[in-house]
């Protein structure tokens, strides 16, 4: 005989018992899976050099949002002290020195530029970034700067020349390379044979982005420049600097750049292909795929990358300081922070302004529209 | 710094008299597999070669694949220290010549073929060379277990070359249809086969590393023989009144006694066991496998045509 049971019964039932039961399967399904992954993707976590730390002081100039990341980043590092903020005059300013405990606010960039600190680091405006960037390593100082290095490859390398006049250095803030997942990803990709080519993609919203308002005109007049460099320097930092760049573009700048689309195939020696898509106004996921050999890495960044090969295909853990911190600055200012304690220009995979004026040069040569039909004469 | 260049910085930084100032390399991948690795080592790392000449260094390795090796020592230029050069010494015969032409006359350099750094090795050929078992009549050699005749192989036509004493000739070859793909991949990978090379005295190398025959080294004299398991643990001499043997003072690849031993003699300002010319002898012994095999087996004579010579080999 069927037994009746109430429908609110059953309900209870499943809310108490079943869903909870569902639940923690799940959740040790989902630990069983991670374990797994990490058990076969090389990672490591970062931290700070073992051993003495040399007392650092640096001049930030910039307290806007992003500032905020880098500034978080520095606090957690053991003697290194932010000793002055320069910023626009705006309340931004004492309500950043007031968080992070920084004594002087300053609104004169000379003023700002004669301050006696070991090293700079700029997290101005995009259209700021190359004059406040010139200024600060004329001191002789090391400078780390937010990208972009200036919106050409002319500007980076004048920075790069009025580095190297005052016995200096600068570091360009392009974070992904230190991305945990790209560290992780690449050096899984260090057992799959030779690279054979990679994929990247970079959508821009840049519509929805100009509608909010939130970036000034000169941003979204030059945003491949300021946005996509990062795609544009992941691939280049993956595969290097290509033998040659076919482009064609159609940015579409007289409504705005909507709906753009920017392709290029780089050519690199022994049959290594690869490709940048920039398709604006589509879905906003950047995409890496490094094909080797014997397997490949997909990276969406910030956090999600699998490797994949003969066995699988596994995710790749992120390190914790890339879940506390903006993904990439921690590691990056780090980089920084021990490259100005050793009193040397950081080695990889810090992009250098000399590195830097590569990754411009790609870009140009991709807006270059290389294979645009030509008009006749 | 590929696989072996990681295998050789990882066992420097381990070493109390090594110092490692710099490391090389325009791949991000070489960078990331680096920090898997010695993270908290913070080894430095630059993209071009000649950014370590600012370090300072006493001695620089070059550990690429075969095809950076002439572009990295061009890259530094002006670099008297110690120089160690991975094997093999380049991609093709055309370029191992023009790193010959370039180093012609340089003190401290070594190429690593690290069993000439061996004691046990150099035991065999002081015996060949005292006369005491006779002229070398044939050697052979079988791989363990199938393998890149350029990759191990090398290792034995350069050991065979200077057991013999005289310059190698004649060379023919034939390879297997198809290479054993390891996890890697095939981009760098060639078959194996076998290989017979003929020397000016008369001596005869045969090659096996289809694995079919693993046998080791084994080096035949008018009065007796010298032999070499795949191990590699012992050298056993049979001359006409006794049999004794060597013990290795070694491993194999796995272990650095024998590359570490090379180093420090380079450092002290000694010249290599093995130099470039030796080095680069190997290199068209090996370069004529492949022209030989491409020829359905017929003999190829030594040193290479320049259009032979200039063939890129692909190999790490």
């Amino acid at each position: 005989m069927k037994r009746f049971v109430p429908t609110r019964v059953k309900r209870v039932f499943f809310d108490k018992v079943v869903l909870p039961a569902a639940k923690d399967y799940n959740a040790r399904r989902a630990e069983a899976i991670r374990l797994r992954d990490e058990s076969r993707v090389p990672h490591w976590q970062r931290s700070e050099r073992p051993g003495p730390r040399e007392h650092v002081r640096i001049g930030v100039a910039g307290a806007g949002q992003y500032a905020q990341h880098h500034l978080k980043a520095l606090a957690s590092f053991e003697n290194v002290e932010v000793a002055a903020l320069l910023t626009r005059g705006g309340p931004s300013g004492p309500e950043t020195a007031a968080a992070f405990g920084i004594p002087t606010v300053l609104t004169d960039l000379d003023e700002f530029a004669a301050l006696d600190v070991d090293c700079w680091l700029v997290v101005v405006s995009a259209a700021a970034v190359f004059d406040v960037s010139a200024i600060l390593l004329a001191t002789g100082k090391p400078v780390l700067l937010e990208k972009p290095p200036g919106v050409s490859a002319t500007e980076t390398e004048e920075l790069a020349r009025g580095a190297d006049a005052a016995g200096t250095w600068g570091m360009v803030g392009l974070n992904r390379r230190h991305y945990s997942i790209v560290e992780h990803g690449l050096a899984a990709l260090g057992d799959l044979g030779a690279i054979r080519g990679a994929v990247v993609e970079v959508p821009q919203r840049i519509t929805s982005d100009r509608q909010s308002g939130r970036l000034s005109d000169w941003d979204y007049d030059h945003f491949y420049v300021r946005n996509s460099i990062h795609g544009v320097d992941l691939i280049r930092y993956v595969l290097g600097d290509p033998v040659r760049v076919h482009s064609r573009t159609w940015p579409n700048s007289e409504f705005g750049n909507r709906g753009a689309s920017f392709a290029a195939l780089l050519e690199y020696p022994n049959g290594v292909f690869g490709s940048v898509v920039d398709l604006w106004d589509t879905p906003d996921q950047t995409r890496l795929s490094v094909i080797a050999e014997a397997g490949r890495v997909d990276f969406e960044p910030p956090r999600k990358a699998w490797v994949g090969g003969r066995k699988g295909r596994y995710a790749i853990p992120v390190d914790p300081v890339d879940e506390e911190f903006r993904t990439g600055v921690w590691a990056q200012d780090l980089h920084f922070v021990e490259a100005v304690r050793s009193g040397r220009q950081p080695g990889r995979p810090a992009a250098t302004l000399q590195d830097a004026v590569g990754t411009m040069r790609l870009i140009e040569a991709i807006l270059a529209d290389s294979l645009a039909p030509k008009l006749p004469a | 710094m590929g696989g072996r260049g990681l295998k050789i910085l990882a066992h420097l930084v381990e070493q109390p008299d090594w110092d490692v100032v710099g490391v090389a390399d325009r791949s991000a991948v070489a960078y990331a597999r680096l920090q898997a690795e010695l993270y908290d080592r913070r080894v430095y790392m630059v993209r071009e070669a000649a950014e370590l000449l600012p370090l300072e260094p006493e001695a620089v390795i070059v550990a690429t694949t075969a095809i950076g090796h002439l572009p990295v020592v061009q890259a530094l230029a002006g670099f008297e220290g110690a120089l160690f050069i991975e094997k093999p010494l380049a991609a093709s015969v055309a370029q191992g010549r023009e790193l010959e032409a370039l180093l012609d006359g340089r003190a401290r350099v070594a190429v690593g073929f690290q069993r000439r750094g061996s004691a046990m090795y150099a035991e065999a050929v002081r015996t060949v060379r005292s006369g005491e078992l006779g002229a070398v009549r044939s050697l052979r050699w079988g791989a363990p277990i199938p393998s890149q005749i350029s990759m191990k192989g090398a290792h034995h036509f350069d050991l065979a070359n200077w057991l013999a004493g005289t310059p190698p000739m004649v060379v023919s070859a034939e390879l297997l249809e198809n290479p054993v793909v390891d996890r890697r991949g095939a981009y760098y990978v060639d078959p194996p086969g076998r290989a017979r090379v003929e020397f000016e005295g008369g001596a005869i190398f045969e090659v096996d590393s289809t694995g079919d025959s693993p046998t080791g080294l084994v080096v035949e004299c008018e009065h007796g023989r010298l032999s070499v398991g795949p191990e590699e643990d012992a050298l056993v001499i049979s001359g006409p009144n006794e049999e004794r043997s060597v013990a290795s003072d070694g491993g194999r690849e796995e272990s650095f006694d024998w590359f570490d031993a090379t180093l420090r003699a380079l450092v002290a300002g000694e010249d290599g066991p093995c130099t470039v010319p030796e080095a680069a002898a190997a290199l068209e012994v090996v370069a004529g496998v492949f022209v030989s095999d491409d020829r359905d087996g017929a003999p190829v004579r030594l040193p290479l045509e320049d259009d032979d010579a200039a063939r890129e080999l692909r190999i790490a």
